[in-house]
C-alpha cells in the first residue's frame, strides 16, 4: 500500500534532470542577463572589427583609384601634380556633397545617424539607410586627402551592424542602446589598436558612464575587435613611439606647464571648428557645394603642403621619429588647423579625432623644443613632449582625460609616458573645463539635438522600458508545471498571474532543492509557493525610483502593473541600470 | 523543534469523527484552538477548505495534505488525523485515511517544502504508512513520526 514510488509523477526523470542542469546553468553561466549582454558584445566586437576592416580596405582602394598610388596619403599627394593636389579633394568633396545630397532626397524618415546620438539620447535604432549614406560619403572624402578622421564611419558601421543586430533580436531600448555601445567601442578600438581606450571612449564620451554593467560589455566588444585587427593587420602599435625615459621628477614641471597649455589652446581650437561651422553654414550651400569647397580648401593648402591631406596619422608618426624643424612644423600646424576646419565645417563625414591628436603632438613639440633651449642643461627632448601634448590636447578637447590616458598608452605601448601624461592630460582637461563647457563630441550632441531628446528621455516611464512576459503561470499551475516553466523561461521568479492580476512570483531558490520530490508535483501548487509580497512596479514609475525595488526583490525582473493591479509585463534590471547608466548625467 | 519543523507537540487524532472531507478538516483544526501559534482557526478553516476547491493535496494511498497559507497563524502548524473509515476528499471523491493537515504563515515557503518533502520521504518507506495506519496509540504513533 505504501509504495508511492509507483504514483506516476508529472516530471518525467529526464526533465527532472532537464530543471537540475538549468539550475546548474543559470547559477554558473546564464543566470545574470548581463552576461548573455557579454556575450553578444563578444560577437558584436567581431562583426564591428570585420565591418571597420572592410571601411579601412575600401577607402585605400579608394585612395589609390583617385591617387594612382598606394603610398600613404603625404606621399601620394606630394607626388602629384599642383593642379592634381586641388582637383582630388575637390572632385572628392563633391562626390562626397553628392552621396549626401541624393541620399538626403531618397531617404525618407530622417532618423538617428550619428553613433553617439543613437546611444546618448536615441533608442538604439540606427538608420541603416542614413548610415550608409554618410559612411560612403564619408570614404570618398577620406580617400581624397580631406582633412578628417575615419572613426567616425567605422564608429559607425560597427555601431550600425550592432544596432541591426539588437533589432533582429528584438532586445529592449537599453539592451540596444548599450550594443550600440558595443559597436562603437568595437570600432574605435579597431580604427586604433586600442582596446582599453575603445571602451573608455565610448563609456566616457558616448555613455558618460563607467558603472561595470555598462563597461564590461564594452571592453568585450573591444577586445575582440582588437584581437580580430591584429589578426589582420598585425600587432603593431599605431603610434609606435622612440623609447620615452623620465628619469628626473623635475621633469614634471615643464609636463605641467604643457598641460596648462593644452587646456588653454584646447577651447581655441574647438571654437575655431565651430566659427568653421558656423561660417560654411552662412554661405547657404547644398551640400555637394559645401564639400566641394572644403575640398578646394584643403587641395590649395596641398599646394604648398601636401602635409595637411589625410587624417593626420603620417605627421604624428613623423613629430615622434623625424620631427625637422620646429619652423616647418609650426607652418604645418596652422595650415593642418585650417584644413581641418575647412574640412568638418564644410560637413565632411568623419571624426576629429586623429587631426586633434596632431594638433596636441605639434603643440606639445614645439612647446618641448621651447623648454629644451630655455633649459639646456635637463637634457628633455622634444618628441617626448608630442606624446605627452597628444593626451593632454586630447584630453582636454574630448572631455575625457581617463580615455586620452589610456590611448596614449595604447597607441605607443610606452609605459614610461603614463605618468606625464596623466598629470598633463588631467590639468589640461580642468583647465579646457574652466574656460569653456564646450567639448569635441558634446558640440556633435548638441548639433544632433540631443537636448530635446535627453529632455524626451527624462520623461519614461518604467513602462516605456517594459517587456511582454511570455513565462507567466496561474496560481493554480502543478508544481511540475512551475518546474517546466523554469526550463522554458530561465529566469529567477516566475510571476504568477490569474485573469490578468498580478498574484506574485515563484521563486527557483525556493524549489530547486525539491526537484526531485516527485510526490510534491501532487500536493504543491503555485499558489502555496509564491511570494504574494514581491515587489511590483507602476509602470507610470520614474526610472530611478525603480533601483530601490530592484536592491529589495535581489531578482533580475520585476513585474509591472498599472494602478489596479492588472500584470502588464516586466522590466530586467540590466536593462534598467543599462539604461540609467548610459542617461545623460544632467538628466539623471 | 521536530526534523518535519514543527515546534510544540503535534496534535494527533487518531479516531476522527468526521465523515466527510470538509468535517474532519473541522475537526482538526479544532485540536488547534487554544494553541499561541494560530490566530483565528476559522479564518485558518477557512482558507483550508478554499485551498482544497482549488486542488485537492492527494498523495495517493489514501494519504491527503491539506494545508493553507495563512496569516491566522504565526508558525507553521500541524494536526495529524486517522479516519476510521476512508472519506472521500476532492471532487473524484478519493478515500482518504490518513491526513496530515498543515498551517503554514504566508512567508514560510521554504520551512513548508522542507517539511513536506520530509513527510512524503518518511511516507515513501516500505511498510511505514502500513505502520501508521496500524499504531492505535499516540505516543506510539508520535514514536514514529520523523
Amino acid at each position: 500500500m505504501s509504495d508511492f514510488s509507483k504514483a506516476s509523477p508529472e516530471l518525467s526523470k529526464s526533465m527532472r534532470r532537464l530543471v537540475h542542469a538549468r539550475i546548474w546553468l543559470g547559477e554558473r553561466v546564464l543566470g545574470n542577463e548581463l552576461r548573455s549582454t557579454l556575450l553578444w558584445a563578444a560577437i558584436i566586437g567581431w562583426v564591428g572589427a570585420w565591418v571597420s576592416i572592410g571601411f579601412k580596405e575600401a577607402t585605400e582602394w579608394l585612395h589609390t583609384f583617385f591617387t594612382g598610388s598606394r603610398a600613404g596619403y603625404i606621399a601620394s599627394f606630394a607626388s602629384l601634380p599642383w593642379w592634381q593636389r586641388v582637383m582630388v579633394p575637390m572632385v572628392g568633396g563633391l562626390l562626397a556633397g553628392l552621396t549626401l545630397y541624393f541620399g538626403n532626397r531618397i531617404r525618407k524618415k530622417q532618423n538617428s545617424t550619428d553613433y553617439m546620438e543613437a546611444v546618448v539620447v536615441g533608442d538604439g535604432n540606427l538608420s541603416v539607410k542614413s548610415s550608409l549614406v554618410k559612411s560612403v560619403s564619408a570614404g570618398f572624402s577620406a580617400s581624397t586627402g580631406a582633412s578628417i578622421g575615419r572613426e567616425g564611419p567605422l564608429v559607425l558601421l560597427a555601431a550600425l551592424s550592432a544596432s541591426i543586430l539588437g533589432r533582429w533580436l528584438r532586445f529592449s531600448i537599453a539592451r540596444k542602446r548599450q550594443i550600440v555601445a558595443c559597436g562603437a567601442a568595437a570600432g574605435i578600438a579597431s580604427a586604433y589598436n586600442a582596446p582599453i581606450a575603445g571602451a573608455f571612449f565610448v563609456a566616457e564620451i558616448v555613455l558618460g558612464s563607467v558603472a561595470m554593467e555598462a563597461f564590461g560589455p564594452l571592453v568585450i566588444s573591444s577586445v575582440v575587435a582588437t584581437l580580430v585587427t591584429h589578426a589582420h593587420f598585425g600587432t603593431e602599435a599605431l603610434y609606435a613611439a622612440p623609447v620615452f625615459s623620465f628619469q628626473q621628477t623635475r621633469e614634471l614641471i615643464p609636463y605641467l606647464l604643457l598641460g596648462l597649455l593644452s587646456g588653454v589652446m584646447a577651447p581655441a581650437y574647438l571654437e575655431f571648428l565651430k566659427w568653421s561651422e558656423v561660417g560654411f553654414a552662412k554661405l547657404k550651400l547644398p551640400d555637394w557645394a559645401r564639400l566641394t569647397l572644403g575640398g578646394l580648401i584643403v587641395g590649395l593648402l596641398a599646394i604648398m603642403h601636401p602635409e595637411v591631406t589625410g587624417n593626420g596619422r603620417s605627421l604624428v608618426f613623423g613629430i615622434l621619429h623625424h620631427p625637422g624643424t620646429w619652423q616647418v612644423l609650426a607652418v604645418i600646424l596652422v595650415f593642418k588647423v585650417i584644413a581641418t576646419g575647412a574640412t568638418f565645417g564644410s560637413g565632411a563625414v568623419g571624426g576629429v579625432f586623429t587631426p586633434t591628436l596632431f594638433v596636441g603632438a605639434a603643440v606639445g613639440y614645439l612647446f618641448g623644443v621651447a623648454v629644451a633651449a630655455v633649459l639646456p642643461s635637463w637634457g628633455l627632448v622634444p618628441g617626448a613632449f608630442g606624446l605627452v601634448g597628444m593626451g593632454a590636447f586630447l584630453a582636454a578637447a574630448t572631455g575625457a582625460p581617463v580615455m586620452a590616458i589610456i590611448m596614449i598608452f595604447e597607441l605607443t605601448l610606452n609605459y614610461q609616458v603614463l605618468m606625464p601624461v596623466m598629470l598633463a592630460g588631467v590639468v589640461g582637461y580642468y583647465v579646457c573645463r574652466s574656460l569653456t563647457n564646450r567639448s569635441l563630441y558634446k558640440d556633435a550632441l548638441a548639433r544632433k539635438g540631443a537636448a530635446a531628446v535627453a529632455q524626451y528621455l527624462a520623461t519614461l516611464k518604467i513602462g516605456d522600458l517594459m517587456q511582454a512576459d511570455h513565462g507567466t503561470i496561474s496560481s493554480h499551475a502543478s508544481f511540475g508545471e512551475i518546474a517546466k516553466s523554469f526550463v522554458h523561461n530561465r529566469h529567477d521568479h516566475l510571476h504568477v498571474v490569474d485573469d490578468g492580476f498580478f498574484k506574485g512570483a515563484v521563486a527557483l531558490q525556493d524549489i530547486r532543492a525539491y526537484l526531485d520530490q516527485p510526490e510534491l508535483e501532487k500536493l504543491v501548487i503555485a499558489h502555496d509557493v509564491m511570494h504574494d509580497d514581491h515587489p511590483c512596479l507602476r509602470a507610470d514609475m520614474p526610472m530611478v525610483d525603480a533601483l530601490h525595488f530592484f536592491s529589495a526583490a535581489q531578482s533580475e525582473r520585476l513585474p509591472v502593473t498599472d494602478e489596479n493591479s492588472r500584470f502588464l509585463g516586466v522590466i530586467g534590471k540590466t536593462d534598467l541600470i543599462l539604461f540609467l547608466a548610459g542617461k545623460p548625467r544632467d538628466v539623471v | 523543534m521536530s526534523q518535519l519543523g514543527i515546534s510544540g507537540t503535534i496534535p494527533v487524532l487518531l479516531e476522527m469523527e468526521g465523515t466527510t472531507e470538509e468535517e474532519v478538516i473541522t475537526e482538526m483544526i479544532r485540536a488547534l484552538q487554544g494553541r499561541a501559534e494560530v490566530r483565528d482557526t476559522g479564518v485558518f478553516e477557512q482558507a483550508v477548505l478554499e485551498r482544497q476547491k482549488v486542488h485537492p493535496p492527494l498523495l495517493g494511498n489514501g494519504v491527503a495534505l491539506p494545508h493553507a497559507r495563512t496569516s491566522a497563524v504565526t508558525e507553521m502548524v500541524l494536526v495529524i488525523g486517522k479516519c476510521p473509515a476512508p472519506v472521500a476528499f476532492g471532487p473524484e471523491q478519493i478515500p482518504v485515511k490518513l491526513i496530515f493537515l498543515y498551517g503554514v504563515p504566508a512567508p514560510c515557503i521554504s520551512e513548508y517544502l522542507a517539511s513536506v518533502a520530509k513527510l512524503t520521504g518518511f511516507l515513501r518507506q516500505p511498510g511505514c504508512l502500513d505502520q501508521l495506519l496500524m499504531t492505535a496509540d499516540e505516543a506510539g504513533f508520535r514514536a514514529l513520526l520523523p
